[in-house]
């Protein structure tokens, strides 16, 4: 994936000394020769994750507009690592109830925003912009209640309300399972839509296929 | 001393990965300091980080900082109460139920 040099693709991810950048290219070269500053790094391994999913759903929606001849062009992919390598930092720690007093477990916020994404990607159709994390403060109370918002790219396969409510109830599902937080409300903003249509080709004989 | 710190954070690293639901152990926040260190002094590098401290009444507490990806199969709370299990029991007898314990998640992958 080939990025552009602005500010972000060339600041540090995870104190690794590598940028966003040399991660794409790190992805791109298969992860060999492997890099242990990269591969022992967190947050360069959340964003890998992040950028390989990118690639994956990118691809197949830049294919599909390429049919349609619309402009998927890089500043609308460009706009989506630069929030995504904002939003990959490890961030607050938000505490698991431990029974030892001198026992500490926590989750990052820049886990969950990634589990997040993650929950919002696997829905097909769905690709998650943004992803914020309203009421973590640090050392916050095991259990807090927190709010979800996301920005969403979606193909419109189906209709965007019922796109949207899978999303959330993804997010919420996954939420429940790896973090002990109260979730409050969850919600999805639809920013961009991308139209499938159906490519049609004329018949010999006049019909169309 | 720090030999056998850093003995112990290495021995730690591999009780780590082998926790079920453990897909990597990642290097501490100090850890670009200790890799410059351990390039430069050829010292093989602990990811954990492990450290002593003494306290007031002159006794030593040992502080152990890991941080984990972990995989979706598996719930994150259980996974790291299992690694801060797995830690404490393979801490000497005569230190670990007063060390200080940190597991933190920094990946969950499918």
């Amino acid at each position: 994936m080939n990025l552009g040099p602005d500010s972000e693709t060339t600041l540090d991810i995870g104190g690794s000394g590598y940028s966003l950048q040399q991660l794409s290219d790190y992805l791109d070269a298969g992860r060999t020769p492997p890099i242990t500053a990269i591969d022992d790094n967190a947050e360069c391994q959340v964003m890998l994750d992040s950028l390989e999913r990118l690639t994956t759903l990118s691809t197949e929606l830049l294919a599909r507009e390429a049919l349609e001849a619309s402009d998927v062009d890089e500043t609308w992919l460009s706009s989506f690592l630069t929030t995504i390598g904002r939003e990959v930092r490890a961030g607050k720690d938000i505490p698991f109830v431990a029974a030892n007093p001198h026992t500490r477990l926590s989750i990052t916020e820049g886990a969950v925003r990634e589990l997040v994404r993650a929950a919002g990607d696997s829905v097909d159709g769905a690709l998650v912009g943004s992803c914020s994390l309203v009421g973590i403060v640090d050392d916050s109370e095991p259990g807090a209640t927190i709010t979800v918002n996301l920005t969403l790219s979606v193909v419109l396969s189906v209709p965007v309300v019922t796109l949207a409510q899978a999303v959330r109830d993804r997010v919420r599902s996954e939420l429940l399972k790896h973090t002990r937080l109260q979730i409050g409300a969850i919600n999805v903003t639809v920013i961009d839509v991308h139209l499938l249509t159906t490519v049609t080709t004329a018949h010999p004989t006049g019909g169309m296929l | 001393m720090t030999a056998n710190l850093t003995e112990l954070g290495l021995r730690l690293d591999d009780v780590i990965r082998a926790v079920p639901g453990v897909t990597a152990v990642f290097s501490t926040p100090t850890g670009l300091v200790r890799s410059v260190r351990s390039i430069t002094a050829r010292i093989p590098l602990a990811l954990v980080a492990v450290s002593q401290t003494t306290l007031a009444d002159g006794g030593d507490r040992l502080s152990i900082a890991a941080s984990i990806g972990v995989s979706s199969e598996h719930q994150a709370p259980t996974t790291a109460l299992a690694v801060s299990n797995a830690i404490r029991a393979a801490l000497p007898p005569e230190t670990a139920e007063a060390a200080s314990v940190q597991v933190r998640i920094s990946r969950i992958s499918n």
